[in-house]
């Protein structure tokens, strides 16, 4: 069995690199068994999806704990712009829109304050920042009362991210605490 | 390294999983054997950033193995309790022991709480 991009993605996202290879290798092995007993390749799909989704807690405290300064920059303006965006998506009364409109909205502010702290690199961020720019317009376009407001909430946030990003390299290369690496050590 | 330090509920479960699988303890046996002996679902992810607490610790080791062609070749990454590790785990079960020592008539007060 082979893990599809999407799921590479999802883990690429989730899962550190100092065991991902391993981590991927475990899916693998054990969804092969799920395949083999059940006949049914689908589900376990689903059931690689379903633990990289249940390891996402997991993973955040241990990104946390082992992320250094780095980490703690990107946790605060995650934190920070999951407020700000949810405070100007209110503001913009999206809860007066359709169902729609407010899931394309959820989806951005919540996949961007993921991207806050999961992005790998400057580039998924930027990326994952324009994406959520995307569906906040179209949220405004399908939405039948007018969200003037909602265009400029996830531009800030973007910014935001980006700055704790390159803050936190900053405070990263400026640490040098013992136990505290900026990256999760590799496996001995 | 151990000190006073206590395994948390889940340090507990993957470090007698681990002492239970032996030489075959890599994170997939790991998460099974837990499920299968506790009956609770259990992601992956929390074994892995446990197994890795529990190295920075000094309580595990990890090497790395070969990963075979069920796997697509990945490599297999086994643990392996350390002296340390079986110190902390008997001190930690001692201590729930202890506290639960201390409470005569544990079972029936434990009925009455949940009836």
């Amino acid at each position: 069995m082979k893990l599809t991009r999407a799921e590479q993605g999802l883990i690429a996202l989730v899962v550190p690199a100092s065991f991902r290879e391993e981590f991927c290798g475990d899916l693998i092995e054990e969804a092969s068994h799920h395949w083999r007993d059940d006949g049914d390749q689908r589900a376990a799909h689903r059931w690689v999806r379903g633990q990289v989704i249940a390891s996402i807690p997991s993973m955040l405290r241990f990104r946390v704990h082992r992320g250094g300064p780095r980490a703690r920059w990107r946790w605060w303006a995650s934190a920070v712009g999951l407020a700000l965006g949810v405070g100007q998506a209110l503001d913009s009364g999206v809860l007066g829109s359709t169902p729609v409109a407010m899931a394309l909205t959820v989806l951005a502010v919540v996949s961007l304050a993921l991207a806050g702290v999961f992005a790998t690199s400057a580039r998924v961020l930027v990326a994952t920042w324009t994406a959520a720019m995307a569906l906040t317009v179209v949220a405004r376009v399908v939405s039948p009362v007018p969200l003037p407001e909602l265009g400029i909430a996830c531009g800030p946030i973007g910014i935001l991210h980006l700055f704790a990003w390159r803050y936190g390299s900053r405070a990263r290369e400026r640490s040098s605490e013992p136990g505290e690496p900026s990256t999760p050590p590799a496996a001995s | 390294m151990a000190g006073n330090d206590l395994l948390g509920s889940f340090e507990q479960l993957v470090m007698l999983a681990l002492l239970q699988l032996g030489d075959r303890a890599y994170g997939m046996t790991v998460r099974r054997e837990i499920e299968r002996r506790s009956g609770r679902d259990v992601a992956l992810g929390a074994v892995y950033a446990t197994l890795d607490r529990l190295e920075e610790k000094g309580y595990v080791r990890s090497c790395s193995g070969d990963g075979g062609a069920e796997r697509g070749g990945r490599a297999r990454r086994f643990f392996r309790v350390q002296a340390s590790g079986v110190r902390v785990l008997k001190s930690s079960i001692a201590t729930l022991d202890s506290m639960r020592a201390a409470l005569p008539g544990f079972e029936g007060a434990a009925a009455r709480a949940e009836a």
